[in-house]
């Protein structure tokens, strides 16, 4: 398979060129790139429409009915306390890719912002920054949402605002070595020495060239901030009961694994569908962007 | 390289200087004190006056003023004292020392597996790239990498503890006996080693990919070498830089999981010291630990730069 | 050379033979036991009169005796000797003496157990304000050695609860006055007890070894030796169990990890009720709605218990009173709240609250605490309430409770045998948090409180305590839901075992299989 050769000055306008070689492009890519897609697509739906589509409701507490195997009256059967564990997954698809995204977002501005910053500002301050992100980035991700989880409490912000401290580091770092790779190329010289501004320049010759990356990171940190979402709430230290996130459910279930597992296989299978997803597309566009494949 | 080394030694001292002060100031904010933890434990029935409350918190030094805190702290670490753990009544040097080794066994046996596992598979699908068995060694590392930790955990506790009887459910099993030991750390090896095989396999198959695409591999199997050298001397040498730097990474990362890994195999170590001692309150543990952690952590990262330098050598230290 | 060989072969076979009564005298056939510690290891302090942590509790029984013990079984009732053979009480109720057992020894070889020991042990705990149960012993004048066995303790007031809360319980193991004052702070991590087990040590991976103490005054114990394991989690206890890893378990809160142990043939269970240990509902003084009675019974009316026996079927007993009629100084005579929401919103109503109100929901983050809250929460709302559920870590979550900063919370409150305690701890005016438990700041039976604590005559005291608990549940202050059940499990090679109540585990009551 061969794309003919492109500038990769723009890589969005390359890309829009490019669709029509998309159906060219290797069989593995394209077909998980889709399925991955897909699976998104139909998560969107279920966020979307949630509370429509359960058929019952989820905090209706009925212990009689606690702990049931898969049945025509429960289809993925049901928790401890008798609720029904398919609408309790189908609400905590929101909570679950609601706080993913949010913490993506969060961590994508503030890691965009200071690793740009770094990577563009020339002499010290922009080794000053980059210590700075290097010392976050040594924090462990998982223990770092952790401790600061347990430290303050937990909470939907508290949350959110820990996986997002805990993501950060990782785009800044893509985010300043994208800007340093292209920092020096002779166009931006060229239109720093025209005389233009920090911020435009910035914007418009950087952006365009960090963007692919980050997109691509951003993707994979959804699928991170899903994952330790559900580590905490499995640790008990995510959005309190009776609120159903997939991490709660695997925390409640956890203490009746050896009886009635489907609570853990069901709410463990949909984040791991769902991070499967996200990886799929991940690398579906990685490999879409990625200027070498295109110039074969 | 002497320069290189005492400027990465300068940047490590900031940088767990920093962990040290947040992780200072965020747990004594958090609501309740060691003094609270007892209270909750005992429930009225030792003795709780407000004034003997009081003296305590004087004698533990609680009601000075953070900087104050802190200052007398770092003095203390300095000079190689980092205080005495409330809850395990030894000192946090000690407590630290004796759960230690149980970590870092975990993290070279995940990590052993993750090689072991990961990196062959990856050169196999990196040769063979594009026919079935790629995709379905990618297939499965996609996935692998994909599943929450804690539930892979759970699933191998349940198939080979609780139904094949296979394996011990719980501990670090008796020092002396490495059988026992190695019994212990099976399942909690193989559950943080599959998703990092997974990353390592695939991290491996794309730099095959890169490399084979290379031009001087192109020009060795022109110059018409047997396939293995071209594989062994050229693409798999130079595959090595990337993948090292994974490899490092990876027990870096190894070590983040240990948390909840070891929470939920009833392993002591590190990580579980750490969530035992927050809750605990123990302020003069969660430091230590933490500030072990960091130290360990940064010196996986050094040893990984030093090692990519190493492997490199087009890199200059600069 | 046949008759050779043959004369050979039978010395060797009767040596083989001989062998095991000759070598096998000297081994120790006895098993050696694993055991679940029931609470998260934090701990390693083995003085009892410096206690700090629940689980080092456990193993404080196995290693000191006390002059006076409760009978071991699942609800103390019943007081027994130990280190004591026979005690009078004076009939002013303010002196006791006690006759000890002669030639009980202290197992590193120190010699006998003394009056002086006792007097030792007491008086530690009397005059250093930094011992744990200081403000226990405040009661207390005067602990004298009358001679080597009689040992006299002289009470400033009458006290109708002593032999209960300060002998038979947390201030009273006997230590060795010799070895405190030799090992000093050294004592802590290696004490020297009289009981059934000698401690050997606390290990870096966290367990407790004990071994034996074959001069036992009871006798030799029938296990080798003793080790606590931690194990956190309920399935990890039950599996282990299973596998033969441990061999005897406690577990709380997972009615299905029981109903597992019970189907399995090769564990035995045992279901403890502990009717002293009540959980229930609090109110705090600082929540405007539930200073009014009528508040606090619409919510005892709102809460339908089948439900929350439904979560937990065949572990804790529901509990309409405060304090049972099988236990001393309790009784089923009493008003009570059976389900009845109509009722619960005409009382809101007649409260001035038509709408219901917002509530704020203290939990703890553990079982069966967030089970029974969202239960709860659920039937509060049904009436008309806004129930938020609060749910913290312990510490975080007693730090509010001590700033009493909280609306509503559960919890369970356990003090066993003497009933004194108990209604002190929840309904007297000296319990106002820090002091103690009562939350509301209720003040409805302080006299009939101290009534009861100074009464010896036991038919006297058990009406003045059904007086009492009529008067707290007209009013309310707190809200009886269940009394609290664990079920002790135990596999091969152990036959039986008596089961304890209060973290008490009865090392030397192990039976095993021959």
């Amino acid at each position: 398979m061969s794309l003919s050769g492109s500038s990769a000055a723009n890589p969005i306008r390359a890309a829009a060129r490019g669709r029509r070689r998309w159906r060219r492009h290797p069989l593995l890519s394209h077909r998980s790139f889709l399925f991955g897609a897909t699976v998104l697509a139909g998560l969107a739906v279920v966020v979307a429409a949630g509370p429509a589509l359960a058929p019952a409701d989820p905090l209706a507490i009925n212990p009689v009915n606690r702990l049931q195997a898969p049945n025509p009256a429960h289809w993925l059967g049901t928790d401890n306390l008798g609720r029904d564990l398919l609408s309790r997954l189908l609400y905590g698809a929101r909570y679950s890719i609601a706080v993913g995204i949010t913490a993506m977002v969060t961590g994508g501005v503030i890691g965009g912002l200071l690793g740009s910053l770094s990577g563009y500002s020339r002499g010290r301050a922009g080794i000053a920054l980059g210590s700075v992100i290097d010392v976050f980035l040594a924090f462990p991700l998982e223990l770092t949402a952790l401790v600061l989880v347990s430290l303050t409490g937990s909470g939907l912000g508290n949350v959110i605002l820990a996986i997002s401290l805990a993501i950060w580091p990782g785009i800044a770092r893509i985010v300043r070595g994208e800007v340093l790779r292209v920092r020096d190329v002779e166009f931006v010289e060229a239109a720093r020495a025209l005389g233009g501004r920090v911020a435009r320049i910035l914007r418009r010759h950087i952006l365009g060239n960090v963007l692919a990356p980050l997109i691509v990171a951003l993707t994979f940190n959804v699928g991170s901030a899903v994952l330790v979402e559900a580590s905490l709430s499995f640790l008990g230290l995510g959005v309190p009961p009776p609120t159903p996130t997939w991490g709660n459910i695997a925390n409640d279930s956890q203490k009746y694994l050896v009886v009635a597992p489907w609570g853990m296989l069901f709410s463990g299978a949909a984040v791991g569908l769902t991070v499967l997803s996200l990886n799929l597309v991940g690398d579906g566009l990685r490999d879409f962007f990625d200027p070498r494949l295109r110039q074969r | 390289m002497l320069h290189y080394l005492v400027r990465r030694l300068l940047a490590a001292v900031a940088q767990v200087a920093v962990v040290l002060v947040i992780t200072f100031v965020l747990v004594r904010l958090t609501p309740g004190d060691p003094v609270t933890a007892y209270l909750s434990r005992v429930q009225s029935e030792a003795t709780a006056s407000p004034a003997y409350i009081a003296q305590i918190r004087r004698e533990l030094a609680l009601d000075q003023p953070l900087p104050v805190q802190f200052v007398r702290y770092i003095a203390r670490v300095v000079r190689g004292n980092l205080g005495v753990s409330y809850t395990q009544s030894e000192p946090v040097g000690q407590v630290i020392g004796d759960q230690i080794p149980y970590t870092i066994e975990l993290a070279l046996a995940s990590l052993l597996i993750a090689v072991l596992v990961g990196l062959p598979l990856g050169v196999y699908a990196g040769i063979h790239h594009g026919d079935s068995l790629d995709y379905v060694a990618t297939a499965a590392a996609t996935v692998s990498y994909s599943l929450p930790r804690f539930w892979i955990g759970m699933i191998l506790i349940v198939v080979f503890a609780v139904w094949l009887r296979l394996f011990p459910v719980v501990g670090v099993g008796a020092p002396g006996s490495v059988l026992d030991v190695l019994e212990h750390l099976a399942l909690p090896a193989i559950t943080l080693g599959m998703a990092e095989a997974a990353y390592i396999a695939r991290m491996t198959r794309s730099a095959m990919l890169e490399i084979l695409r290379e031009d001087y591999v192109r020009t060795a199997r022109a110059k018409g070498l047997a396939e293995r050298t071209v594989l062994l001397r050229h693409t798999l040498r130079n595959a090595m830089i990337p993948i090292s730097t994974v490899i490092g990474l990876t027990l870096g990362r190894a070590l983040g999981g240990s948390a909840v890994i070891e929470t939920l195999f009833g392993r002591v170590g590190i990580g579980s010291l750490i969530v035992l001692s927050i809750t605990e309150r123990d302020y003069a543990l969660v430091q230590g630990a933490v500030l072990v952690f960091a130290v360990g952590v940064f010196l996986v990262n050094l040893a990984v730069d030093l090692g990519y330098a190493w492997l490199n050598p087009r890199i200059r230290f600069t | 050379m046949v008759r050779r060989c043959l004369a050979v072969l039978a010395v060797v076979c009767v040596a083989v033979t001989a062998w095991p009564w000759t070598g096998g005298a000297q081994q120790d056939a006895r098993p050696a036991l694993r055991v679940r510690l029931q609470f998260a290891r934090a701990g390693g302090i083995y003085d009892p009169a410096r206690w700090r942590y629940t689980s080092d509790w456990f193993v404080y029984p196995d290693l000191f005796n006390w002059l006076v013990r409760w009978k071991p079984g699942p609800s103390p009732n019943q007081l027994e000797p130990d280190l004591a053979e026979r005690w009078e009480v004076a009939p002013d109720g303010l002196t006791y003496t006690f006759h000890l057992r002669k030639g009980v020894p202290w197992n590193n070889g120190l010699g006998e157990l003394t009056a002086d020991d006792v007097a030792f042990s007491f008086r530690r705990q009397m005059t250093d304000p930094k011992m744990t149960f200081y403000a226990v012993l405040n009661n207390v004048t005067a602990v004298d050695a009358i001679d080597r066995y009689t040992v006299r303790f002289t009470l400033k007031e009458r006290d109708a609860s002593f032999l209960w809360t300060a002998v038979a319980y947390r201030p009273g193991f006997i230590v060795p006055e010799k070895a405190v004052r030799q090992l000093g702070d050294g004592f802590v991590k290696a004490p020297v007890g009289s009981g059934p087990f000698q401690f050997v040590q606390l290990t870096p991976q966290g367990e407790v070894v004990m071994r034996a103490n074959d001069a036992y005054f009871r006798g030799r114990p029938q296990v080798r030796q003793l080790t606590f394991v931690d194990i956190e989690d309920e399935n990890t206890a039950a599996a282990a169990l299973q596998r033969g890893d441990v061999q005897v378990i406690w577990t709380r809160g997972n009615p299905d990890i029981v109903k597992l142990l019970r189907g399995d043939p090769k564990i035995r269970t045992t279901r403890v009720v502990e009717y002293d240990n009540l959980f229930q509902v609090q109110f705090s003084s600082t929540f405007k709605p539930v200073q009014d009675a009528r508040v606090r019974q619409a919510l005892a009316y709102a809460i339908d218990r089948r439900v929350i026996a439904a979560a937990l079927p065949g572990l804790d007993a529901m509990a309409d009173v405060m304090r049972p009629a099988q236990l001393f100084g309790g009784t089923n005579d009493v008003p009570t709240y059976p389900y009845n929401p109509a009722k619960a919103k005409q009382l809101l109503r007649e409260a001035g609250y038509p709408n219901g109100f917002a509530l704020a929901f203290l939990v703890q983050r553990r079982e069966p605490d967030t089970t029974v809250s969202q239960i709860l929460a659920a039937q509060w709302q049904a009436v008309g309430l806004q129930v938020k559920l609060d749910v913290l870590d312990a510490t975080a979550a007693f730090d509010v409770r001590y700033k009493e900063a909280f609306n509503v919370t559960i919890d369970a409150t356990a003090r066993p045998g003497d009933p004194h305690l108990f209604f002190w701890d929840l309904f007297d005016t000296a319990s106002f948090p820090p002091y103690g438990s009562n939350y509301l700041h209720y003040t409805g039976v302080d006299s009939l409180i101290d009534a009861g604590r100074i009464t010896l005559n036991e038919r006297q005291r058990a009406a003045i305590y059904r007086v009492l608990q009529r008067k707290v549940m007209e009013d309310l202050p707190i809200i009886p839901l269940f009394y609290r059940a664990y079920v002790l499990a135990t596999g091969d090679p152990v036959v039986s075992m008596t089961p304890g109540a209060f973290s008490m585990f009865w090392g030397d009551t192990i039976k095993v299989r021959r």
